[in-house]
């Protein structure tokens, strides 16, 4: 097989994350950082060929760097979750089972370098993808196929029973999202603009 | 490893030897009109510590790169990180930074330039420009479509000048328009607030969150010098114009015929701006392109060996 657990993930999350759960009983940090590393090396490229058409070595660095608060606001939220629901886990073996699932994100990021590396009028078919809704649907996609993979995890990757599951990713939203709106919070980001004065 | 991860390596090498030889920053040039210099500027930039994609130090190297005399980092309620941008600017001799920030509020959003502390979005607009102003800041109503106006329009005597160019042109131009705010509103509201002769500072700005565009809307800004204090003056004393993509400009009387007279006919804004930026150098600038996104897409979707647990 030579299609990445993000990519197989995306066809069968339930199927593959258990595969993966039985082989990730020896999972290193070393493995689990490896997944990290991709993620970011994506979201480098990603910025980078958006921003300026090209892979720019020190922009996609630089996004890397800037970007880390987000496998580890997304760290934090799952292993918090594995602590409370999936005690006989490790927690390298979380990591790595949960940064497996990020292949939605992965597309869709690498669909969008698309529209500004290939095409020779980018802006005019950017445009064109959002009004028609293509652009705003592929991100709704991304979003609920992610929160599939979620799932999966927790419940075939993790093992955790159908209630366990449920409440184990609706903690896992909350605690991913609520991170965010602290941020924005304690910078009054959020307040004044829904009416406090 | 794989055969498929040394395609991936190779394609992804071959991207960034285009990165390196094909990006490079624009070149400026000097220009005087009217006995000032004039500067090409974008007064109104996110990063990633608010809504944006890039972080404060390379909204630098892209202002750089997109030819940009000078601009602005305006985060929602913060200042620091234009601070930050400020800081490495200096460092490499980049674009000067003015240190601004987008008070944001559900009544209005207003672009606060030139102020070293944060100034509280809380409150009505008439003390927080009072407040701007007591920094030695420039309020510029940002965005002045119709839904701002009741707030804007109880300030006006106040306010330095208003945003009359943003990319919402873009959109009006094809017929959208974008997220129920019309570029229509904001130019009406500029050509309101001037009706009586007020002298009013007009701005382009690109409201830069992601993409290519930093710069796709600039505003020219007759100073002294490049200096942070020299544009800020400049924007107290209203010595900026404006063009629209119909070509007709807006700002001060005196330099708008100083320009109609000796246009800059070159400056890095036109209508087809946002896709300038995406343009190829060469056949081979476009070729390394394409090899950089297959090794992006190579990079994450071939597996590197077997699965999990292996790498250890």
């Amino acid at each position: 097989m030579f299609w990445s657990d993000d990519m197989a993930l995306l066809r069968h999350p339930f199927g593959r994350y258990g595969a993966l759960g039985a082989a990730a009983a020896s999972s290193s940090w070393r493995s689990a950082g490896l997944r990290i590393g991709r993620l970011m090396l994506t979201l480098g490229l990603f910025v980078s060929i958006s921003t300026t058409g090209r892979v720019v070595p020190s922009q996609a660095a630089g996004t890397m760097v800037a970007w880390l608060f987000t496998p580890l606001v997304q760290s934090l939220a799952v292993l918090f979750v594995a602590r409370v629901f999936g005690r006989d886990a490790s927690r390298a073996r979380v990591l790595d089972l949960y940064f497996a699932g990020h292949g939605p994100w992965l597309v869709l990021m690498w669909i969008a370098a698309g529209i500004v590396a290939v095409p020779p009028h980018p802006t005019s078919i950017f445009f064109f993808l959002l009004a028609k809704g293509i652009l705003p649907g592929l991100l709704l996609g991304a979003f609920v196929w992610g929160v599939v993979l979620n799932v999966a995890m927790f419940r075939t990757g993790l093992g955790l029973s159908r209630g366990k599951t449920a409440l184990a990713t609706a903690l896992f939203y909350l605690l991913f999202v609520g991170q965010v709106v602290a941020y924005y919070l304690f910078n009054d980001a959020i307040q004044p603009q829904l009416g406090m004065r | 490893m794989s055969r498929l991860r040394y395609v991936a390596i190779g394609l992804l090498g071959l991207g960034v030897l285009g990165g390196l030889a094909y990006d490079s920053p624009s070149p400026r040039r000097v220009v005087r009109r009217a006995g000032y210099r004039v500067l090409e500027a974008d007064f109104h930039v996110h990063t990633r510590f608010s809504d944006g994609f890039l972080s404060p130090f390379d909204v630098v190297l892209h202002a750089r790169r997109n030819g940009l005399d000078a601009f602005a980092v305006t985060e929602h309620n913060l200042v620091y990180p234009a601070k930050m941008s400020r800081w490495f600017s200096r460092l490499i001799g980049g674009p000067t930074v003015v240190v601004g920030e987008e008070i944001t509020t559900d009544r209005f959003h207003l672009i606060a330039l030139g102020v070293e502390d944060r100034v509280s979005p809380y409150g009505e607009l008439g003390p927080i420009v009072d407040a701007v102003h007591q920094e030695g800041g420039v309020a510029i109503a940002a965005h002045p479509v119709k839904r701002f106006w009741p707030s804007f329009d109880a300030e006006l005597a106040k306010l330095d000048g208003a945003e009359v160019m943003h990319p919402l042109a873009l959109t009006a131009r094809g017929g959208r328009e974008g997220v129920g705010w019309r570029w229509e509103e904001m130019r009406d509201f500029t050509t309101r607030a001037t009706q009586d002769g007020r002298h009013f500072t007009a701005i382009g700005s690109s409201d830069y969150h992601f993409f290519n565009g930093l710069g796709v809307m600039r505003t020219l800004v007759f100073a002294k010098d490049d200096s942070e204090a020299a544009i800020l003056q400049a924007l107290r004393e209203h010595r900026t114009v404006v063009r629209d993509l119909a070509g007709n400009y807006y700002g001060d009387d005196t330099l708008v015929a100083e320009l109609k007279e000796h246009p800059i006919t070159d400056t890095d804004q036109d209508e087809n701006g946002a896709e300038r930026g995406y343009r190829p150098r060469s056949p081979l600038d476009r070729l390394t392109r394409i090899a950089g996104w297959l090794g992006m897409f190579a990079m994450f979707a071939f597996s590197r060996r077997k699965g999990p647990g292996c790498a250890k």
